[in-house]
């Protein structure tokens, strides 16, 4: 078929998969989930799910099908940038796992159930989190146990115990663990304390006895009945143990940024106000801000309607982020967490299940604000591979310059010894414009830091 | 159908000697165990709901 491209991620799923046809995204529903389909649209249950914003809305189209076991082609809504549950900070993935138990709930009010609960399914659309895979369902089947509790319990409420309980950045183990943290390893590394929280004693700890108890016995379960009754309270009891949750960002390298920064207010306002003027020059659709901290400036792009993602490598500065876009209803800010010394990899079979960072891109735009002395100083990255990693992200670039003589870089340089002898404006720019040209500069008033905005060459 | 039952059951026989962990039968087996657990939790919600709604009428 020609200029069309099956996305490779969606091929465990024998009911469909999505794939790319002149660059639009398509999923082809297949004969062999046309029942399920069907009764997901005749139902209601598709309408009150797109209509509350709970599941991706889409629209029947005349497509030729991927393949020949075609029943249906549909067009969903476009999102414009997909983040993975290891992206995700702690509200982020908590509101995540509670849409998912919210629509397993309205799904068996229309007789129908989730068969998968991955955390893969859904993403993040005009700041909240929306179902994305429109045939997760399946008919309700009488008297069966929900068939993605487990899923659901590695994929939600593992992670989100462990950031609570344990240590915020265990949400990395579902890097190494693609189908969620296996409930016995959970069960190792959560505090004694979490014996005595209900919903945690019965999905986590007894949960992976249970597995390793019937691992080796054999198990029918046609003769064993699961009324709906038990279902409906099963739903609602991780819904409790979710919602009991919490975690305070607190105490981290930028909880208090901007009160460390040596700007005067006059300065922070003149640097929002380029910046700004830089991001209307470009006209981009898409803006990654790369250490955008909480989004100050990650707000410029996304006031003006242009989808931003906001990455940061402190879990606190994103999760006050989400919870800010949260309380303000904000749409086209999405702050997601990265290193960008060691960005997100491609993972899964045949390393094609989830795209790396640079898979996603490029961008439009990347804004790089008070960053490259971490990335040179700290992390001891040379300014050309810097300039070499910025030019397959982003098409355009907005980036500032911080001399050596500046009290963040000397803060930096406080306790180690001196290397970086070559760490100079001259240098910065000339690596830049081995892969960018420079379209303007302002240097910001009663500092020697200097904003670029540069293109990519070629471009 | 049979035959292609008989054949899983005894890769699984296998699987479970070289110490395979089968998750989801255990996870299945499991919410029916807690069935009976939330069985009973839903008639004492029921119970309390229907004496809180009667002392509101009386």
């Amino acid at each position: 078929m020609d200029n069309s491209k099956k996305i490779t991620a969606s091929f465990r799923d024998p009911a469909g998969f999505v794939f790319l046809k002149h660059g639009v995204l398509y999923r082809q529903v297949n004969n062999f989930y046309a029942r399920d389909y069907n009764l997901l649209m005749q139902s209601g249950l598709y309408e009150e799910l797109a209509k509350k914003n709970l599941l991706i809305a889409h629209k029947e189209v005349n497509e030729a099908g991927f393949s020949p076991d075609a029943y249906k082609i549909i067009q969903p809504e476009f999102i414009p940038f997909i983040s993975y549950p290891y992206e995700w900070s702690f509200s982020e993935l908590k509101d995540a796992a509670l849409l998912t138990l919210r629509v397993q709930k309205i799904a068996l009010r229309f007789g129908m159930s989730l068969k998968d609960a991955s955390s893969y399914n859904i993403q993040f659309k005009d700041g909240r989190p929306i179902l994305i895979d429109t045939l997760s369902f399946e008919k309700y089947r009488e008297n069966a146990p929900w068939a993605a509790y487990r899923q659901f319990c590695q994929h939600f409420l593992a992670p989100l115990a462990l950031m609570s309980l344990k240590e915020i950045t265990l949400n990395q183990l579902l890097r190494i663990h693609i189908d969620g943290i296996p409930l016995d390893l959970a069960s190792t590394l959560l505090p004694k304390r979490s014996w005595f929280k209900p919903a945690l004693f019965f999905h986590i700890h007894m949960h992976a006895k249970g597995q390793r108890y019937f691992s080796d016995k054999e198990v029918r379960l046609e003769s064993k009945k699961f009324s709906r009754v038990s279902l409906s309270e099963l739903i609602e009891s991780l819904r409790i143990g979710i919602s009991s949750l919490y975690w305070e960002p607190k105490g981290t390298e930028w909880g208090d940024y901007f009160g460390n920064t040596n700007y005067s207010e006059t300065a922070i306002e003149e640097k929002r106000d380029i910046v700004s003027k830089f991001v209307s020059l470009i006209q981009p659709k898409l803006v990654w801000d790369v250490g955008a901290n909480d989004g100050f400036f990650s707000r410029l792009s996304s006031s003006k309607n242009i989808p931003t993602i906001a990455f940061d490598i402190d879990p606190a500065a994103v999760e006050k982020n989400y919870l800010a876009i949260k309380s303000k209803k904000e749409k086209n800010l999405l702050p997601l967490i990265l290193d960008l010394t060691n960005p997100s990899p491609s993972l899964g079979w045949n390393n094609k299940e989830s795209a790396s960072l640079i898979e996603r891109g490029p961008a439009d735009l990347a804004l790089a604000l008070a960053l490259i002395h971490h990335l040179a100083i700290s992390n001891n990255v040379p300014f050309s591979m810097v300039a070499d990693f910025f030019s397959k992200i982003c098409k355009a670039l907005i980036i500032e310059f911080i001399p050596k003589d500046d009290s963040q870089v000397q803060r930096l340089l406080r306790n180690r010894y001196d290397l970086f002898g070559s760490y100079s404006k001259e240098n910065f720019k000339e690596a830049f414009e081995n892969f960018f040209s420079i379209k303007e500069f302002y240097q910001i008033p009663g500092s020697k830091r200097v904003i670029y905005l540069m293109k990519k060459r070629g471009q | 159908m049979k035959d292609d039952q008989d054949s899983k059951d005894k890769i699984m026989e296998q699987l479970r000697a070289l110490g395979y962990v089968d998750p989801g039968a255990g996870s299945s087996m499991w919410q029916i165990m807690l069935a009976g657990f939330f069985g009973v939790s839903a008639r004492i919600k029921k119970f309390f709901l229907r004496r809180n709604s009667k002392d509101q009428e009386d």
